[in-house]
């Protein structure tokens, strides 16, 4: 494109010099001009900018926690999050099965040809509990990630073997530890650390402490863990009582360097499953988790995508604002055009004439806009570093994103931005060059052909038949986004064939409030509103066809919206003058006024959405709190060292807890598989269940056993229970009697969260087996716990049943949660820290609902923020759109000026003239923007998010706050044309008399 | 309207441009005395200064030095508010343009004169609606001036200068854009209004024949008046 038109200027020498030579001639308008085209440019180089400093973070993640490592084997079926019971470990026959050799020949008729492994490292890996002596205090992590390797095999592991592989080997007793474990315990080389396994605690002496750089930054997926600790593979086997030869985790490296790897772990991931489909049994299930894939692409989460979809809305505004520009330019220009094509330049000449102008402004535009995004990128960056750093002492580590800019993204951005405005500027001289010469002389208004061309009547009939075509097709073949446009297409010719017929405002009123309505109500469709909550593309397709319909709808119904006015006007006639005027243009030039309305309202629409989504975020996790932990206020989970020897005892000892304490229930969960269902036949809500589950196992799932108390407290409301309990409460009482009752958790609706789950309601029965033993118990569901929405905390899990069938499986590894009640007025962060110090030794994880949930919100209201923030500078769109065209409108209309001040209008009146002119125009794409943009918040909540505890809230005085905002912005943009329209002399009504 | 014997006069006004360095002498110590209900042609050649003499004596454009009085009072002395409030209270303007606002309807802008010197909106559209009679277009209030012929543009321009019933017009060649049946028209209609309701007219022309009807003939030269041409017929009639 550049090379076209760069060609194109140097032959025509005198078009190039007539062109350019407008930047230099009105160096204001430039410098507008140029603001309001970079602001697109600024927005896609803000996000793209924002996704490498992402991906960096993600590569360093994968660098630092994993290394070589691309896939982690383990025998443990699927796990939650949460779930610390200790891995079971295996022997030789699996041990011997997967080895590079085996994987290569294995994957011999794999379609892509066999993948090549370059290592397999055995480990014992778990989470146990750390302690040390600082200065005079006790010390102590609930999580540190024990690996124990053979140390010669960790220095062939991979194509650059870790770092810490090239010291010397851990003798018995000695250990080193991460630099993550060594700030909190306070080691250092020869400090002494106390490690509790199964076997009880021992004490080791760091050998040093590494830096966390491929295994000594190992943590598993969702892991609190402060950090690794390597030891000797005989020592973390006498730690953890495992017997000679076995392992519990093999670490398989993909050949390639760190991050090239990972392109064959999908293939390698099946290799392996495959291999160990031939030597597991007993009812051993593996999981071969693809973890370097899931850590660099965060399950193809990239958060720039959400900031280039959210720009996407100020881009468009952007180029409506460049359309309008260029319009007016021409406009302003029509005589000198005029004379220029009566002398003798051709029409595509006058095209050549604004594309060589337009390609100059966009050209800077593009260049000035990269740069602009560069700072946009580094506060976004910022800011995300603030939000996350809520988390920070929950994942034990840093999780700041550093600022990354690849010249690749930067020429993109440049690319793309020019791409935009010289097409907006190329479409708009196509426009303008279709001039009347005498018209454009003479500055009379252009006349309409009284027939149409019949070019143009068969583009329309042509888009109603494609539109009626995309239609069927998209109905037909279930295609969300065919549903959506076909049917708006085929509305919109249909309507340019009838506007033959009838007249415009009836006409494009009906059509553009069925596009309303269609675009609202599409998301009815399944297609659509699976496609609207898989795509940000679709989000951007509905919320565009919803504002410009609504745009369009107020446009063509001006008056009826300016009816107010007139009653202003009768009953303080001081203002009739003011707004007589300031209605009857944007009345009068209605594609201006609503490309203006439109440039508000797109940007306004998504700010909306965004305080919706954060306001009804923020009121379920306040309407839920209770909700969450069934009641309770804070858990404590027991770790892979099992259950907490004197729970109430350590609480009772400790005077800041039994102060703040009001009551405890103590649940215990171990897992169990629904061997009816099978787990590769369901989704979870974030992607294939967690590992990847063996092909044919059963769902993974957990049985909870609930003491009486539980039930007898617990505030979980349920979404279904059998007929013969009258109440909730009544259902949950049942349960302590019968033992062959049990609660599900939510959702058993065929999808699941983190598990894969079957669907399951009230009557189902239910069989439950123990992976291990084989042992099985069958029960009938008793009820459906309601989701209570926000942020679920995940404690009570799977399938709850009385305590008093504990045993039914005999060998049941569990893990135990004790549940706390607090009293009212309680430190949440003094108590938090109590239990931290009490039970970390034990290696028992602890967390309160309130500070949970806090954090949650922190996150939730710093992101949303930054959203908005983001969004504010896509708002320079519109309010630099508006004074753009203000500016342009006082050089236009200076002979009407110059009449109305004839006529006596004062330099006051003129310049308020202005003013409301600007500002009613602002102030109607504010509320369009705002309001569809609750309907589209709305329309989220119903149909894409579908949480049937979510309630709808709309933040109204954040969003008075914001419009209010805006339209003060917008104002004082306009502040400066209106007080140079002010200035225009009564005399200019004769100067360009004629 | 105010009685007064003298409609405008101008004392030694003087009035300069400077373009690009070049000072050029629009007005230079013009003085004259139009009388109420008179009807004034102001003719010359191209650049003599004639449209420069109207916008000063209206108002429109301020002056380097002299004195101008409407209806006696020193519009010269008035701030630029109270002189634009005086405008629009006891002048009217015509213009070969016609300057009718594209966006407003032709009741709209005849009514935009009385909005701005505060009356009510319903009682301003009822006066509009009487000077469109007067101008014979009561079937073209609605319509907007680019669903106008120039002769009629320009009877809703001359309907909006005398709404407010000014003590003085001010026409700046208000036949140029039209073609000669037309402007004749639109010259009875202005004789009519001079003669039936005794507003005072100045009309800056070229047309020797929109002279021909006047009852007094300023001639201009170099910025100076270098001559007075009374037609007493016309005269009589004025008066």
């Amino acid at each position: 494109m550049t090379l076209a038109v760069l060609g194109s200027m140097l032959r025509q020498p005198a078009l190039r010099r007539l062109g350019l030579r407008n930047l230099s001639r009105r160096k204001w308008n430039t410098v507008l001009v140029v603001v309001g085209s970079m602001v697109g440019t600024a927005l896609i180089s803000g996000s793209l900018v924002l996704n490498d400093s992402t991906s960096l973070f993600q590569e360093n993640e994968a660098r630092q926690t994993l290394g070589e490592i691309d896939e982690v084997v383990q025998q443990t079926g699927q796990r939650l999050p949460s779930d610390r019971r200790p891995i079971p470990s295996f022997g030789e026959p699996v041990l011997s099965a997967v080895t590079p050799e085996n994987i290569q020949e294995e994957s011999r008729d794999l379609e892509g040809g066999p993948v090549e492994v370059d290592g397999v490292l055995p480990a014992l890996v778990q989470e146990v509990p750390a302690e040390a002596d600082g200065d005079g205090e006790e010390l102590a992590t609930p999580a540190a990630t024990l690996i124990g390797v053979d140390w010669e095999s960790l220095g062939e592991f991979g194509s650059e073997p870790p770092p810490v592989s090239g010291n010397a080997p851990p003798g018995p007793g000695e250990a080193y530890v991460s630099e993550g474990i060594a700030e909190v315990l306070e080691l250092d080389t020869g400090s002494a650390v106390t490690l509790t396994g199964q076997t009880g605690p021992e004490e080791f002496e760091v050998a040093g402490v590494v830096a966390e750089d491929g295994i000594s930054g190992y943590r598993s997926q969702f892991s609190s863990s402060e950090g690794p600790v390597l030891v000797d593979e005989a020592a973390a086997r006498a730690l953890l009582g495992t017997d000679e030869g076995e392992a519990n985790t093999l670490f398989v490296s993909n050949e390639g360097g760190v991050t090239e790897g990972v392109e064959d772990s999908e293939e390698v991931a099946e290799t392996v499953q495959s291999i160990l489909g031939d030597v597991e049994g007993d009812g051993a299930e593996f999981q071969v988790n693809q973890v370097k894939r899931d850590t660099i692409e965060q399950g193809g989460f990239q958060i720039g995508d959400i900031f280039l979809m959210i720009s996407s809305f100020a881009i468009l505004a952007g180029i409506l604002l460049i359309i309008n520009i260029y319009v007016m330019l021409a406009e302003e220009r029509k005589g000198e055009l005029g004379i220029l094509r009566a002398v003798a330049l051709k029409r595509s000449g006058l095209v050549r004439l604004f594309v060589y102008e337009g390609y100059a402004y966009s050209l800077i535009a593009s260049l000035v806009g990269t740069l602009v995004g560069l700072g946009i990128a580094a506060a976004l960056v910022q800011g995300l570093n603030r939000a996350s750093s809520a988390f920070e002492d929950l994942f034990g580590r840093d999780l700041a994103v550093p600022f990354n800019a690849e010249p690749a993204s930067l020429l993109a951005a440049t690319s793309a931005g020019l791409l935009i405005t010289f097409l907006a500027v190329f479409v708009t001289s196509l426009r303008v060059s279709n001039l009347n010469i005498v018209s454009a002389i003479r500055d009379l208004p252009e006349e309409r052909p009284q027939r149409r061309p019949r070019g143009r009547l068969a583009a329309q009939a042509l888009l109603f038949a494609g539109g009626l075509a995309v239609s069927l097709w998209g109905f037909a073949a279930e295609n969300g986004y065919a549903m959506l446009i076909g049917p708006v297409l085929a509305a919109f010719g249909f309507g340019f064939l009838l506007s033959l017929f009838v007249p415009a405002r009836p006409l494009w009123s009906v059509v553009s409030a069925a596009v309303l309505a269609y675009a609202y109500f599409a998301n009815e469709f399944e297609a659509v509103a699976v496609e609207n909550e898989e795509s940000p593309a679709m989000f951007f397709v509905s919320g565009v066809l919803m504002v410009l319909a609504a745009v369009l709808l107020v446009t063509f119904n001006l008056s009826f919206v300016y009816g107010g006015l007139r009653l202003l006007m009768r009953l303080v006639p001081a203002l009739a003058p003011i707004l007589r005027i300031a209605v009857a243009h944007p009345a009068a030039k209605r594609s201006r006024t609503g490309f203006t309305l439109a440039m508000f309202a797109l940007i306004l629409y998504v700010v909306t959405v965004s305080a919706v989504f954060s306001s009804t975020q923020n009121a379920a996790s306040e309407r839920t709190r209770d909700a969450q932990l069934s009641g309770y206020d804070g858990a404590v989970q027991s770790g892979p060292l099992g259950s907490i020897e004197d729970f109430e005892g350590q609480v009772e000892e400790n005077p800041g807890l039994r102060d703040a304490t009001e009551g405890t229930a103590a649940l215990s969960a171990g897992g169990v598989v629904l061997p009816e269902y099978e787990a590769d036949d369901y989704e979870t809500a974030f992607g294939p269940p967690i590992g990847d589950a063996a092909p044919g196992a059963g769902i993974s799932e957990y049985v909870t056993y609930v003491p009486d108390g539980f039930l007898g407290t617990t505030t979980d409301e349920l979404s279904e229970r059998l007929p013969e309990f009258g109440s909730d409460r009544e259902a949950w009482e049942a349960l302590s009697e019968d033992t062959d009752l049990v609660m599900l958790t939510f959702p058993y609706d065929g999808s699941g969260d983190f598990l894969a789950r079957p669907e399951l309601g009230a009557g189902d029965t239910i069989v439950m087996q123990d992976p291990v033993t084989g042992e099985e118990a069958e029960k009938t569901v008793a009820g459906r716990i309601d989701n209570p929405g926000g942020f679920n905390l995940g404690v009570v899990n799977g399938i709850i049943v009385s305590e008093r069938a504990e045993g039914e499986f005999t060998d049941l590894q569990a893990q135990e949660t004790y549940l706390l009640e607090l009293g009212g007025g309680v430190d949440v962060e003094a108590v938090s820290r109590e239990l931290e110090d009490e039970f970390a030794a034990a290696g028992a994880q602890s967390f309160l609902v309130e500070d949970i949930l806090g954090r949650g919100q922190v996150f939730i209201d710093t992101f949303v923020n930054i959203v908005q923030a983001f969004l504010a500078f896509g708002l320079v769109v519109g309010v630099a759109g508006l004074a753009v065209i203000s500016a342009r409108s006082v050089h236009e209309r200076r002979r009407e000026i110059g009449t109305l001040r004839a006529v006596g209008f004062k330099k006051s009146t003129v310049g308020w003239q202005f003013l409301v002119e600007s500002s009613l125009v602002s102030l109607i794409g504010i509320v369009i923007g705002i309001s569809v943009g609750a309907l589209g918040g709305y329309n989220l909540f119903n149909f894409v998010i579908e949480d049937p505890s979510a309630e709808y809230v709309f933040p109204w005085i954040q969003m008075a706050l914001i419009g209010v905002g805006v339209w003060l912005a917008s104002l004082l943009a306009t502040i400066v044309p209106a007080v140079r329209a002010s200035r225009v002399p009564p005399v200019e009504a004769l100067r360009h008399g004629g | 309207m105010l009685v007064t014997e003298l409609a405008a006069e101008a004392r030694e006004v003087y009035k300069s441009y400077n373009t690009e360095g070049i000072t050029v002498h629009a007005l230079d110590s013009v003085s004259l005395q139009i009388e109420q209900g008179a009807l004034v042609a102001v003719m010359g050649p191209s650049g003599c200064g004639k449209t420069t003499l109207l916008n000063t004596l209206s108002g429109l454009d301020s002056i380097d030095g002299g004195e101008i009085f409407i209806a006696g009072e020193p519009l010269h002395a008035m701030r630029d508010a109270r002189r634009t409030e005086y405008r629009a209270r006891y002048m009217g303007f015509i213009f070969q343009g016609y300057n009718l606002m594209p966006v407003l309807t032709a009741a709209e802008n005849v009514e935009l004169p009385l909005l701005v010197s505060g009356v009510g909106v319903a009682a301003a559209r009822k006066r509009a609606l009487e000077a469109l009679h007067e101008v014979r277009l009561d079937d073209r209030v609605g319509y907007r001036p680019n669903q106008l012929s120039g002769g009629q543009q320009q009877r809703v321009a001359i309907a909006r200068a005398l709404v407010n019933e000014p003590a003085i017009v001010w026409a700046d060649e208000p036949t140029g854009n039209l073609d000669s049946e037309t402007s004749r028209e639109v010259l009875d209609l202005i004789l009519k209004l001079n003669r039936e309701n005794g507003q005072t007219f100045v009309i800056v022309t070229h047309d020797p024949g929109v002279g021909s009807l006047t009852n007094r003939t300023i001639q201009m030269q170099d910025g100076k008046i270098v001559g007075t041409v009374e037609d007493p017929e016309q005269a009589a009639r004025g008066a």
